[in-house]
């Protein structure tokens, strides 16, 4: 198996990184259907700041995917407060909640969900549009981004031409596209074999470190840890521990 | 033009081609079907439209030319020409009947219009004259060319009903109404052909004006004067006679038209929908990426307009390539292609792409963007 080596960021410079970004307090959700309820999550609280990357671990059905969204603004929590970069998103319409999402929050998927009929450039170009670039700068933006992650000979590319972890980095690439300040990332590394998830998450950790990005992975992939600045661990929906990677 | 709806509807040819082939073959069908009605309405009303009579008198509840059941003595007319503000007055003898070519087997007959006329007047006789002999003496028929091209019937042929017998001496143009045409003899032939009783009996008298201004006025004067006599203005004869013909094809044609609207909506529909639900998930992904429900919409209705805006080019675009063509092959396939009918099929395409638009665009408002986290 290969190991992956731990690899922590510089410390982070002063006034960018520290403000908190996302902060879950007493978040619970409860799916209902008829007379069955089911608690995916119960009373969680954390936060993470800027320039942090925190790892959520747990095994499948704990309700790390649940988290993942509540914090993504695309599920409203039952009970509980949930900012994103000081707003309140908790009680917001589906209107502003993608408004949120379309600025502020950035997904990384495990299946990467690069639409098929577009070209690398322009699944990215298409973020960045949405966010609110004309297509110019979009353009600038999503040339930047895949040069940067080593893509630039792939920008024409469709997905089903490339491999996976091109693919991820694409995706990585796109979630970067709006300039988000949260990236959050669901099982990342799942698809990809060893060492295509080692590069993958090194080059996320080097990039959201770069760019002061909060950074949330979601994953049962024990790996995962050592790009972790703080590690969450989640069972039945409640908050384990937290571990010794806590800064 | 949204990126998302360009690349999504020309990354399935298979399915855009099937998408715009059933929206194409729609228009096509409307287009033909459209075609077809007006060039018969052209058609069946312009002999009775061209003959120049400002009043077209027939016995009374006939009001068209081709049901010709009116019975006038020959003496109206005289009484007629009396009334000063009348210029011409000309009666004709018409007849619906089968003839058959002399020689042939009796029952390969053909439906003919017979016109007898008055060859000194003029008015009610062939409109245009394009071959043989003008007027047809005794015992002569001119014959519409279109009867000349559909039914083999050639100058120096000899025409028979019954016991009597006609010898084509000319084609005419101008008078044929589809399931028809007209044939001109002079009255005396066609009182001989017909053996009328009384000879001086009459189907209808036509008449031009001094003041053609005041013909509806001066008509039921007329009708006030001389009752049991119709008096019918050209234009209204002519009007009433396209609708005696196409009126009974009318409901028909717009069931067809309702279901050839019906076939290309369920196919852009079905394809459109088919396509929506394919790429449930990438919705779901631009969803979770923030993308708003109108912007979703916006792609659905883009895909829809695309393929209704081709189906449409090449549905039209056969149309009047195919139906004049198919003209030159089949006489009776009579179209008459009008840019306003044109302009109403892009009116009825759009309203189909809309349409196709909607249930798709119901669905995506229940896609839930969570959903794309699942594997």
């Amino acid at each position: 198996m290969t190991r992956y080596p731990s690899s922590k960021a510089d410390p982070p410079e002063p006034g960018h990184e520290r403000r908190t970004i996302l902060r879950l307090a007493g978040v619970s959700k409860v799916y209902r259907s008829g007379d069955f309820e089911v608690t995916a999550l119960d009373d969680v609280s954390f936060h993470v700041r800027g320039g942090e990357i925190v790892a959520v671990m747990g095994p499948s059905g704990s309700g790390k995917t649940t988290l993942l969204t509540i914090a993504g603004a695309l599920l409203r929590p039952s009970v509980g407060r949930v900012h994103v970069c000081g707003i309140d998103v908790s009680e917001m319409s589906e209107g502003q909640l993608a408004g949120v999402r379309r600025n502020k929050v950035g997904f990384i998927y495990q299946s990467f969900n690069l639409l098929e009929a577009l070209s690398a450039l322009e699944n990215v170009v298409l973020v960045a549009q949405n966010h609110g670039h004309d297509k110019q700068a979009a353009g600038e933006r999503a040339r930047d981004l895949l040069e940067m992650f080593g893509l630039g000979h792939r920008m024409h590319s469709l997905p089903k031409k490339m491999s996976d972890g091109e693919k991820q980095r694409v995706a990585i690439a796109r979630a970067l596209a709006k300039d988000p300040e949260l990236l959050l990332a669901d099982e990342p590394t799942a698809n990809l074999d060893a060492k295509r998830g080692h590069e993958v998450m090194e080059l996320l950790r080097q990039k959201a470190m770069e760019l002061h990005k909060a950074v949330v992975v979601v994953s049962h992939d024990n790996r995962i840890r050592q790009f972790a600045d703080r590690v969450v661990l989640l069972e039945d929906g409640r908050l384990r521990d937290d571990d010794t990677h806590s800064v | 033009m949204l990126l998302v709806a360009r690349k999504n509807l020309f990354s399935e040819k298979t399915r855009l081609a099937i998408s715009i082939g059933g929206v194409a073959l729609s228009v096509f069908l409307i287009g033909i079907l459209l075609s077809l009605f007006r060039g018969w309405s052209e058609r069946v009303g312009s002999f009775v439209e061209d003959v120049p009579a400002d009043l077209w008198v027939a016995s009374e509840g006939t009001t068209d030319f081709t049901a010709a059941a009116s019975i006038l003595p020959g003496a109206l007319g005289t009484r007629l020409e009396l009334i000063p503000e009348t210029d011409v007055v000309a009666p004709l003898i018409v007849r619906p009947m089968e003839m058959s070519h002399a020689g042939n087997d009796p029952d390969d007959t053909f439906d003919v219009h017979f016109v007898g006329y008055d060859p000194e007047i003029g008015l009610g006789g062939p409109l245009e004259v394009t071959a043989g002999k003008s007027p047809p003496g005794p015992g002569e028929i001119i014959v519409d060319e279109q009867m000349h091209r559909r039914h083999d019937v050639d100058i120096g042929d000899r025409l028979v009903r019954g016991t009597k017998s006609l010898t084509v001496v000319g084609y005419s143009r101008g008078g044929d109404f589809v399931y028809t045409q007209v044939a001109h003899v002079t009255i005396e032939t066609a009182v001989d052909f017909l053996e009328l009783d009384p000879p001086s009996q009459r189907t209808f008298f036509v008449m031009t004006l001094d003041d053609p201004e005041d013909r509806k006025v001066f008509a039921r004067r007329l009708e006030v004067a001389l009752p049991g006599v119709e008096f019918t203005t050209g234009e209204d004869f002519a009007a009433e006679t396209r609708d005696r013909i196409l009126g009974q094809i009318l409901p028909i044609l717009i069931v067809v038209l309702i279901v050839a609207f019906i076939v290309g909506l369920a196919v852009a529909g079905l394809t459109i929908y088919t396509a929506t639900i394919e790429k449930s998930r990438e919705y779901g992904i631009l969803k979770a990426e923030g993308f708003t429900n109108p912007y979703l919409y916006r792609v659905v209705f883009e895909q829809s307009m695309i393929t209704g805006i081709m189906g449409f080019l090449i549905g039209a675009g056969l149309t009047i390539l195919i139906g004049p063509a198919a003209q030159g092959q089949v006489p009776q396939f009579v179209v008459f292609v009008r840019w306003q009918d044109i302009l109403g099929i892009a009116g009825a395409t759009l309203l189909m792409a809309l349409i196709a638009a909607y249930i798709p665009v119901r669905r995506l408002t229940s896609i839930d963007p969570v959903s794309v986290f699942k594997g």
